[in-house]
């Protein structure tokens, strides 16, 4: 097994390798090399996948030296698996897409450098080797989005993700620092057994140093996975070609969720890290999501779409649920690649035509055509509020009958409830001649959706973490105050129930519908000029620029 | 023999006296003079702090961190290869003070040879630029990733080894001087982040004025690197790396 733990990042290390140096002579047979080598990396990846659900124990092999430790465990072996997997994919892709672009081995290259940096960090056994890996990610992807030289906007956005990525491993680094400071070791495991022995090391400022590194921690995660004011390097990448967007979006913006995951053990014995992450999350998932409607470019919607669900992704690690993180960036990476690597056809298509099939939901959804005859308003009511809840709590009580006692379920419940209450709201008005039909098929597939989702992060649990206490102490970790939380649910309940009602009785009251309209011309010229902070950014720029000069001027550039 | 520690100041140069070194960069006429200087100079510096027993004063490491921000705050707006180079050479060459308080002479021989190895290389591509378009101004010609992808690709290895990217040997020496910062003086260490964040800015957007952008006509005129040339700059990024990971057993 030891060999195959090496060989995974091996094997596109040295196709690149030789791809480098025999690519005149190779041509195009190096798309050929490329794939044949992704494919054997993915197939070790299988087999140690394999492993771990057979109930290997971990396995942590050095290459020599104080660092260079390759882990295997359940979470290194699933991430191996989904790199390899979105890789194969985008290579195989690549074959014909790139191939009358300039620089086809440079590509290749480039991406078996990033392919195998990728699975490098999830990986890694030590501090070194993971900021080792961490750091080349960025650079590569710099390389990556450049591929075309010539274009000057792509050289623009993607120096804004190179510096974003870079602002990104600095906390990486202090991390470390702190790390090995406070428990004198690179090796990721025996930092972790030390950590559980004694996670109330102080470090400088009165903190632990478990506390300041898992904020240091989660600022990397914050910078690699778009959160808000790190936010816009993401959209504004996509001059990049096509398959390396897909493999952004379906695989590197997801290293933040890994690396808290990777970081697991030293959360269980945070404070307050994170009650951040779930503030962050939470208002990244809604920023994200209020820029994806406001877009008008595909891509750039898909790019916003990824900044929601990271957000998303982010608070489900804040409110204790890693291992759901972890199945949702799996879930993302596999849709969004889907939707990156087919929307050059779709945009194809839609220029003959839209293909949207005109019955009931377009004319609900494109034309806003609602029902005039509306349902009785108590049963539609009652509908809305209990059914999705009794399906997420017997979906939950399903998998864990414990699972109520932690807060972060209940949040998550909560989140689950509001969108399914959601779901069968919007359907009221819309035209239809059998009703109850509809509802019928709408509460069908939320039931088979939550049920699918219950189990399956259920299962993700028993891999990823089967120490119960290791999930009870994460759950802990997120928790706050009884009072605080219940006050906080009641507040946010009422502020989503009087969305309700002013939706549903939207247009029968003319009251204050001219300064309504005032506050949302101007909130919608706020989100359609994205919250001025690539503005902010630019000026700042500047400043710096037009500074630096005059200081080179005044010491007469020596 | 002991030996006053301040004529350091000049070879692991702090400003005012990083005057010197950069004059002397803008004087030198040949590639691979310059090449030497960039090798060469900050190893009398590490010599003299090796032979002196007077104690360097504490306040120095703030005078090092300001020098090494300085200098890579200025370098953000420097095209010319050469200029650029040396302001990133006094930046670097600075943090030797810092690393100096936590680690022996013969560590801080290693950790300059680490910084001055792709500054070296750089120079002598800088030649290489230079006698193909008659300056290496960044932003003047461009593009040449298409009419020179051997030169082109020497260039961004050499620069990312230059503004320590892994696995190059600057990398290990700033990650060996941060952690020794960090419980001790951790602004120092922070200064040192901000530092290094101001390399890779400032180096991407030489590259982006140098390599990047449509391809000039003028360009095309000249040929690439030959590939003995270029296998000999390979095999020199290799070894870097090599000395790199060699680095990592001093920590």
């Amino acid at each position: 097994m030891e060999y195959l733990i090496v060989m995974v990042p091996a094997i596109p290390l040295v196709t690149a390798i030789i791809t480098y140096l025999l690519a005149s002579r190779l041509n195009y047979f190096v798309a050929q090399l490329s794939v044949a080598s992704i494919l054997l990396a993915f197939l070790a990846s299988l087999t140690l996948l394999w492993f771990a659900l057979s109930g290997a124990a971990p396995v942590a092999v050095s290459l020599g030296g104080s660092w260079g430790i390759l882990m295997f465990d359940p979470l290194s072996s699933l991430m191996s698996v989904v790199i390899s997997g979105i890789s194969l994919i985008v290579h195989v892709y690549s074959i014909r897409y790139m191939a009358d672009e300039e620089g086809y081995a440079r590509y290749y290259v480039l991406l078996g450098l990033m392919t195998s940096s990728l699975l490098l960090m999830v990986a890694a056994g030590d501090l070194l080797t993971m900021l080792t890996a961490w750091h080349l990610i960025g650079v590569l992807l710099y390389l990556l989005l450049v591929q075309n030289t010539a274009d000057a906007p792509t050289q623009r956005y993607a120096m804004w993700t190179m510096l974003t990525y870079r602002l990104g491993d600095l906390p990486l680094v202090l991390a470390a620092a702190v790390l090995f400071d406070a428990y004198d070791t690179w090796s990721l495991t025996e930092l972790f057994t030390r950590i559980a022995q004694n996670p109330q090391v102080s470090t400088f400022g009165g903190f632990t140093a478990v506390e300041l590194a898992g904020l240091l921690i989660a600022v990397a995660a914050f910078a690699r996975s778009a959160q808000f004011l790190l936010h816009n390097w993401l959209p504004y990448t996509m001059s990049g070609p096509t398959p390396v967007s897909a493999l952004m979006h379906a695989g590197i913006v997801n290293a933040g969720g890994f690396l808290i995951n990777r970081f697991a053990p030293l959360y269980m014995y945070t404070t307050d890290v994170l009650h951040l992450l779930f503030i962050v999350g939470l208002f990244t998932a809604i920023i994200g999501s209020v820029l994806m409607l406001a877009q008008n470019d595909i891509k750039k919607t898909l790019g916003y779409s990824t900044m929601g669900q990271m957000g998303f992704m982010i608070m489900e690690c804040g409110v204790g649920a890693f291992s759901l993180a972890v199945f949702h960036l799996i879930a993302h990476g596999l849709f969004k690649g889907t939707m990156f690597l087919g929307a050059g056809g779709v945009i194809g298509k839609a220029r003959i035509s839209d293909g949207v099939p005109k019955h009931e939901l377009y004319t609900f959804v494109v034309e806003r055509q609602v029902q005039s005859r509306r349902q009785p308003w108590l049963v539609m009511a009652a509908i809305t509020l209990a059914i999705p809840l009794l399906i997420l709590v017997a979906a939950h009580w399903l998998v864990a009958q414990d699972y109520f006692q932690k807060q972060g379920a209940i949040v998550l419940l909560f989140f689950g409830w509001v969108t399914g209450a959601q779901l069968i709201f919007a359907s009221y008005k819309m035209q239809t001649s059998n009703p109850w039909r509809l509802f019928t098929m709408i509460i069908a597939s939320f039931a088979i959706v939550v049920l699918g989702y219950a189990m399956i992060s259920h299962a993700f649990d028993l891999f990823l973490y089967p120490d119960p206490a290791a999930r009870d102490l994460l759950y802990e970790a997120a928790g706050v105050d009884f009072i605080w939380f219940n006050l906080l649910v009641a507040v946010v309940t009422a502020n989503i129930v009087f969305g309700w009602i002013m939706v549903y009785y939207a247009g029968r009251f003319r009251f204050g519908s001219r300064l309504k309209n005032t506050i949302w011309r101007n909130f919608y010229a706020l989100i359609s000029r994205e919250f001025y902070v690539m503005e902010f950014y630019s000026w700042v720029a500047r400043r710096l620029f037009a500074f630096a000069h005059r200081l080179n001027v005044l010491l007469r550039w020596v | 023999m002991d030996m006053p520690w301040w004529p350091a100041l000049l070879f692991l140069p702090l400003f005012p006296f990083s005057i010197v070194f950069v004059l002397l960069i803008k004087k030198l006429p040949q590639s691979w003079l310059r090449s030497l200087a960039f090798l060469l100079w900050a190893q009398p510096g590490v010599w003299l702090l090796g032979s002196t027993a007077a104690p360097i004063p504490d306040w120095i490491l703030y005078w090092a961190l300001a020098t090494a921000f300085l200098y890579a705050y200025r370098a953000l707006v420097i095209r010319e290869l050469n200029l650029w180079l040396s302001y990133i050479a006094v930046s670097a060459w600075s943090i030797l003070w810092i690393v100096l308080s936590v680690s022996d002479v013969t560590k801080l021989m290693l950790f300059a040879l680490g910084f001055s190895l792709p500054m070296s290389l750089m120079a002598l591509l800088g030649g290489e630029l230079e006698r193909r378009f008659q300056a290496a101004y960044g932003g003047l010609y461009g593009g040449i990733a298409r009419s020179h992808p051997r030169l082109s690709a020497m260039l961004v290895f050499t620069l990312l080894a230059v503004i320590a990217t892994p696995l190059f040997p600057g990398f290990f020496t700033m990650m060996s001087s941060i952690m020794a910062e960090m419980l001790t003086a951790p602004p120092i260490a922070l200064g040192l982040l901000l530092v290094w964040l101001l390399w890779s800015w400032s180096g991407i957007l030489l590259l982006q004025g140098l390599v990047m952008g449509p391809a000039h006509a003028e360009s095309a005129m000249s040929a690439d690197l030959d590939g003995l040339k270029a296998a000999i700059y390979t095999a020199l990024l290799i070894a870097m790396v090599l000395f790199g990971l060699q680095l990592t057993e001093v920590f």
